[in-house]
C-alpha cells in the first residue's frame, strides 16, 4: 500500500487545481455536491442529526442536501 | 462534499473500541444496523461504518492510499481508480442527478498516476460508462 504524508498529498492536489481550474478542468465544487435524490433514509436522518448536533454548538453545518 | 463519513472496517468490536478511545461516541441511531459515531469536537460530521464488503470485493485493496496524520496516525482511502468507478456507477442510475459524474470527472482531472487499464476494467464492473471520461476499450489492455 502506498503510504504518503496527509498535509503534503493535499498540497499537491491544491497545486494541480489551481493550475488546472482556470482551464475549466476541474468541476465546480458546488456541480460535485451529492444532490441527495438516493440517499438513504437513514443516511438522510443521519445527516439531519450532524446539521442540528451543528447549529446546538454554534458551528456552520455542513451543506449535505438531505 | 457532504457531512458524513462511510468507513469499512474488518472488526466491529475492534474499530467502536478505536473510535471510543479517539473520543467519538455513539450515534444512537446508527444508520444500515452499523455503527454510527460523531466526535463532540467536530457535532458537524457523522461516522457510519457500512456493510457489506469493500466494493463488494471487486476492488483491489493493496492500492489504497494510506496518508498519514501525525505519529501514528493514518487514514486508509480507497484507490482515486476505485472511487471514480464508483462514482460513474452510481451515475448510471442517478436518474439526473449529476453529482456523481461531476465527481469522477474532478477525479479523474485532479489525479496523477492513473493506472487506466485497471480504472477501465473498475467503471466496467461497477456498470458505468468508461465514456464518460473518454476511455474507450483500448484502454482495457492498457
Amino acid at each position: 500500500m502506498k503510504t504518503l504524508e496527509l498535509d503534503g498529498y493535499l498540497a499537491d492536489v491544491n497545486a494541480r487545481k489551481a493550475k488546472l481550474a482556470p482551464n475549466g478542468a476541474v468541476p465546480a465544487v458546488e456541480s460535485c455536491r451529492n444532490g441527495g435524490a438516493r440517499r438513504t433514509a437513514e443516511k438522510r436522518s443521519a445527516l439531519k442529526r450532524a446539521d442540528a448536533r451543528a447549529k446546538v454548538a454554534g458551528m456552520q453545518p455542513v451543506l449535505s442536501n438531505y | 462534499m457532504s457531512a458524513d463519513f462511510d468507513v469499512v472496517a474488518g472488526d466491529d468490536i475492534a474499530f467502536g473500541k478505536a473510535m471510543a478511545a479517539a473520543g467519538f461516541v455513539d450515534d444512537e441511531k446508527a444508520m444500515h444496523g452499523q455503527g454510527g459515531w460523531y466526535h463532540p469536537a467536530h457535532p458537524q460530521f457523522a461516522v457510519e461504518q457500512v456493510s457489506g464488503g469493500y466494493f463488494d470485493g471487486r476492488a483491489d485493496k493493496a492500492r489504497c492510499l494510506k496518508l498519514t496524520v501525525r505519529d501514528d496516525a493514518a487514514i486508509v482511502l480507497p484507490a482515486i481508480e476505485d472511487m471514480i468507478a464508483d462514482r460513474l456507477g452510481q451515475h448510471e442510475v442517478a436518474g439526473g442527478d449529476m453529482s456523481m459524474l461531476e465527481q469522477a470527472r474532478a477525479l479523474y482531472a485532479l489525479a496523477e498516476g492513473l493506472d487506466l487499464a485497471y480504472l477501465y476494467r473498475r467503471i466496467v464492473e461497477e456498470s458505468g460508462n468508461p465514456a464518460h471520461l473518454g476511455l474507450s476499450k483500448g484502454h482495457e489492455d492498457a
